[in-house]
């Protein structure tokens, strides 16, 4: 929450928002490997993160140049993203950033029971619609 | 799972709308399922997204 109120003032989100977004931090995403209810549009945190800084006990990893992919060898940071602390302490990340976005529309629909909710989820999923968030909840 | 309610009158709006779904609707409070939206982006593009999914419920 810190992270969006600071980018903010730059014009910028970097749109992660898993449920625990009051009390996770930037390292805890990558370590856990995280996702967020926005991932539609923002993407996982593995799409997000650009560079980590890594510090182990033989030395400090990161990439020599942030770029987003590149067609060379396998991509370490996938190694990092989820390792949960087994092979060091993320210090640093590059992450990437879009414009606050013009509009955000909320809205909720209620079906009668779950398994019509499940049958519009898949019906969504099957378009090229992906709205940002997308959930289905119910009583029990 | 709600929020408190700042006032009586939320209160009552909020069961008058219990009412309306339960006993007007005919929605079962055990079965009953919501789905929550969110389109974030481009004005345009979010509105005919929006309006796209929601034809798709009917």
């Amino acid at each position: 929450m810190d992270l969006e109120r600071d980018l903010k003032q730059y014009g910028v989100v970097s749109g992660h928002e898993p449920d625990s977004m009051e009390f996770s931090t930037l390292g805890g995403w990558i370590s856990t490997r995280a996702s967020g209810m926005k991932k539609n549009t923002y993407g996982n945190i593995e799409d997000i993160v650009q560079n980590i800084t890594l510090v182990t006990s033989k030395g400090t990893y990161n990439k020599v140049a942030a770029w987003p992919r590149i067609s060379n060898g396998p991509d370490l940071n996938q190694m990092i993203i989820g390792s949960e602390g087994n092979f060091g302490i993320i210090t640093e990340a590059v992450i990437k950033v879009r414009p606050i976005p013009e509009v955000r529309i909320f809205d909720s629909i209620l079906f009668y029971d779950w398994e019509s909710g499940v049958e519009f989820m898949r019906t969504i999923a099957k378009t090229n619609l992906y709205p940002t968030s997308c959930r289905l909840v119910d009583n029990q | 799972m709600k929020p408190d309610h700042a006032s009586s009158w939320e209160t009552f709006v909020d069961k008058a709308k219990k009412f309306f779904v339960v006993n007007i609707k005919g929605y079962d409070p055990e079965k009953l399922t919501a789905c929550t939206l969110l389109f974030e982006g481009d004005k345009k593009e979010m509105e005919s997204k929006h309006a796209q999914v929601m034809e798709i419920a009917k």
